[in-house]
């Protein structure tokens, strides 16, 4: 189940992301989540440090002034300003194409809105969507007049099976992609549980963003009585007798969960933001950039 | 313990319904409403999960479904309305008043209402309704739907008849040998303490009473009507009566037209209309203005129809007969067109009085058969020295009845001579003068009747009896006009009664079906507080 790219990026969206990304840009320097200072020394404007000239160094970095007072001669070196390659990996399995709206939308409009402020910084974009199994969409590249054909290769996307961030990390991590920030955006529900999925997220050598998809009904259920709840993605069923007791326990163990997702981005050191896929995406971003900065770690 | 609104067979079949019912509803319910969700991770940490729809899996909850049966149950017990063993095996009998006072306002409409409302509280195996107007009638026996006496009331109107409860209550009161007796009046009739001390003591008398409470009606009205011959002319009567109004008030009517005649109050409150022309018209005495019961506003009689007797004579009628029949006022000697003749009978059928020595001393030839014990007492008879007289003739003085076309009187002719004494005897006047009236079929007049009241020309098996309402009847004697109420109906309305309880709603209190209900309420409550501890599925 495609969506027509009008109807997953409207007219409105879409312009509302432009003054998305005007707020973004009052983000001072060192205040992008995909920015960094490069380890390597190059052509920046602020002075790091000097070492010996070596053969085929280039002659404008010497400093004459040393080699006047000392004798020998040194480079004069600067830092590096790189871009941070932006790794955006939506998550397409099954249980975000349920329910209404479905969350997909909201987790393919994150995924245009972080993407079009990376590349309006000049950032490099990558995109690899992920269910079962992980696959690449749009190899990263930068350039900001791309936003929009990215978004009609995002709207070409199909439900997939399961949710499998093992899977879907292996994949990333085989690509050998140079490092940057990976941001996941998913509903988190990995049939394996929370365990699979801290575990899966160890393994990326990447900064993280986990972008959590959210409704009001994730904690509080409206089911209720006698009912027989089918897994969308593993197609388990359980009957389930709905009591205020039975109630109480699945919000602690949403609560739990929501907890251990917490206790997972900070020993990572990743950001973990919370979209409610009811409310408008561009509002809630503009929310969080409207406080300065948004970073990563 | 029995039930009120249906029968224990009933109440068990429902019960079994309702037990089957809810394990369909529990079964329907273990039909889970299917969801898809997002994920099932964290209700597979939360749920208990239902059982597998297999049958013996299915009651999951048996409490939960023992509870509700218990709460069905009792809500169906309170409905059928149960009542202590005692108190239901009581056999309660309704007894509704259709006499003249109900015709007073929508007393008997009020009484209906009343009575539809208790029957539905009655076990329907442990009760009856009579009407109890001028007859009693059984308008409802036991087993029988409510529905049947709606109908069978319809058109039912309080009748111009004393009070019959009183004897309705003792007639009833017999059943008590069986069961306890509850007799539950309805009405006004009154119930006097002699006969609440003639009923068992296991006979329990009830009064249905209105809520709302009545003013005490007044009346007045027509308490007595009758008449009496006229002395000395045989065509009138003298038609009396008595009311507790004023003269003013009073009208008097023959034939529809005011009675122009002298009103004459020879005794205290009893007023004569004198010499009426006995031809059979209709004397009407009414008030302008009679108070609450119309019913005895009006009083009619019916007069006799009355004229002298046209007797002929033979030449050889003895003296003394002869004599007799001149002193008669009510006879006119005629040599023509007689109603009786003496002496002689003719072939065109006129009735006669003979003499002959042939036969019983005295003989009557009647058309129709008569009760020679009531000619005996009629002619005077009963009188006479029979002993005497068969000593005298060395015969057996005896009455013979026989039937003929025509009627006749026949006597021993000794019997009108000197030899004997019958003709001094003041039987003799009385034998001659009924004889002639009888053979000339003058009408008796009737000195009184009343509905409620004996009298003596009315007899059944030889027994006095009354007749139940005002109204014409017709008997062997010719036709006769109950013409009113003895005294005033209103006067035996409802008094204090000590014996008897007068209730104002149920005729039963303390039903179990509020304690029942309460007991449900509780048990829901239960079930509330368990469903929110999630206790309770």
């Amino acid at each position: 189940m495609a969506f027509a790219s009008a109807q997953l990026f409207d007219a409105a969206f879409l312009e509302s992301l432009k003054h998305l990304r005007l707020v973004a840009r009052r983000v001072p320097a060192g205040g992008r989540f995909a920015e960094q200072r490069s380890v390597d020394s190059g052509g920046g404007i602020d002075f790091k440090d000097f070492r010996p000239y070596a053969p085929g160094d280039d002659f404008r970095a010497i400093d004459w002034n040393i080699y006047q007072r000392l004798g020998k001669v040194f480079l004069r070196l600067y830092e590096e300003l790189e871009d941070l390659p932006l790794y955006l990996m939506p998550d397409v399995s099954r249980s975000l194409f349920l329910e209404e709206p479905p969350r997909v939308i909201a987790g393919l409009r994150t995924t245009l809105a972080l993407a079009s402020i990376s590349l309006n910084h000049h950032d490099k974009v990558g995109v690899f969507p992920f269910s079962d199994e992980a696959s690449t969409l749009w190899r990263p590249q930068a350039g900001a007049s791309k936003v929009m054909l990215l978004g009609e290769r995002l709207a070409t996307l199909e439900p997939g099976g399961t949710t499998d961030f093992r899977q879907a990390c292996q994949y990333l991590e085989r690509l050998r992609l140079r490092k940057g920030l990976v941001a996941i955006v998913s509903d988190f529900f990995d049939p394996a549980g929370m365990d699979a999925v801290a575990h899966a997220l160890k393994t990326v050598r990447h900064r993280l963003l986990l972008v959590q998809l959210v409704r009001s009904t994730d904690r509080e259920p409206t089911v209720d009585g006698e009912v027989r709840l089918v897994d969308c993605e593993s197609g388990s069923a359980h009957n389930v007798s709905v009591t205020p007791r039975v109630r109480e326990r699945y919000i602690n163990s949403y609560d739990a969960f929501q907890e251990r997702l917490a206790q997972t981005a900070r020993r990572l050191g990743a950001g973990l933001l919370q979209i409610d896929v009811e409310q408008d995406i561009v509002a809630q971003f503009a929310k969080v950039f409207e406080k300065g900065a948004y970073r990563v770690a | 313990m029995t039930l009120t609104n249906v029968s224990p067979w009933g109440f068990w079949m429902g019960c079994a319904a309702l037990a089957l019912m809810l394990a369909v509803l529990q079964w329907l319910r273990t039909r889970h409403r299917t969801v898809h969700v997002v994920t099932t991770l964290f209700w597979q940490e939360a749920m208990e999960e239902s059982r597998a729809r297999v049958f013996w899996r299915r009651f999951r909850h048996p409490w939960a479904y023992l509870l509700a049966l218990l709460i069905a149950g009792l809500t169906w017990l309170a409905w059928a309305d149960p009542r202590p063993e005692r108190e239901g095996a009581v056999e309660t009998v309704i007894l509704i008043d259709g006499s003249a006072a109900m015709m007073v306002g929508d007393r008997l409409a009020q009484v209906r209402e009343q009575v539809m409302r208790e029957l539905r509280r009655l076990p329907a195996e442990h009760r009856r309704v009579f009407w109890v107007g001028g007859q009693t009638t059984l308008l409802l026996d036991r087993g029988e739907e409510a529905l049947l006496l709606e109908a069978r009331w319809k058109g039912r109107q309080a009748e111009v008849a004393p009070s019959g409860i009183e004897q309705a209550c003792l007639a009833l009161s017999s059943e008590a040998e069986a069961r306890p007796l509850q007799l539950v009046v309805a009405g006004n009739g009154s119930l006097g303490d002699d006969v609440l001390t003639l009923l068992p003591e296991d006979v329990k008398v009830l009064r249905l009473v209105n809520e709302e409470e009545e003013a005490k009606p007044s009346n007045t009205g027509v308490r007595a009507l009758g008449m009496a011959a006229t002395l000395g002319n045989p065509e009138t009567v003298d038609v009396w009566f008595e009311v507790d109004a004023p003269m003013s008030e009073v009208q008097v009517k023959v034939d529809a037209k005011p009675w122009t005649g002298a009103l004459n109050e020879r005794q205290p409150g009893r007023v004569w209309c004198e010499a009426v022309p006995a031809r059979g018209g209709r004397l009407e005495v009414r008030l302008s203005n009679g108070g609450a019961l119309s019913a005895d506003d009006v009083a009619a009689i019916q007069l006799p129809w009355r004229q002298r007797i046209r007797v002929s004579v033979s030449e050889d009628t003895p003296l003394p007969l002869r004599r007799v029949l001149e002193a008669d006022d009510a006879v006119e000697m005629v040599d023509a067109e007689a109603d009786v003749t003496v002496g002689f009978t003719t072939s065109d059928g006129i009735p006669s009085l003979v003499w002959d020595e042939t036969g019983e001393a005295f003989v009557f030839v009647s058309e129709e058969a008569q009760a020679p014990e009531s000619l005996h007492a009629l002619m005077g008879l009963d009188q006479i020295d029979t002993v005497g007289l068969a000593e005298q003739s060395g015969r057996v003085v005896r009455l013979q009845v026989e039937t003929g076309p025509t009627r006749r009187a026949q006597l021993w002719p000794q019997l009108l001579s000197q030899e004997y004494h019958f003709i001094q005897s003041s039987a003799f006047p009385l034998y001659v003068g009924q004889t002639l009236r009888w053979l000339a079929k003058v009408p008796k007049v009737d000195p009184y009747v009343a509905a409620g009241e004996t009298h003596p020309r009315l007899k059944a098996a030889g027994v006095p009896f009354a007749l139940p309402r005002a109204g014409d009847y017709e008997d062997g004697l010719g036709q006769l006009r109950v013409a009113h109420l003895s005294g005033d109906p209103l006067s035996s309305d409802k008094g204090s009664e000590p014996r008897v309880t007068t209730l104002s709603g149920a005729i039963k209190g303390g039903s179990w079906a509020t304690w029942l209900i309460l007991v449900v309420l509780v048990l829901l409550l239960g079930e509330w507080v368990l469903f929110q501890n999630g206790r309770m599925p």
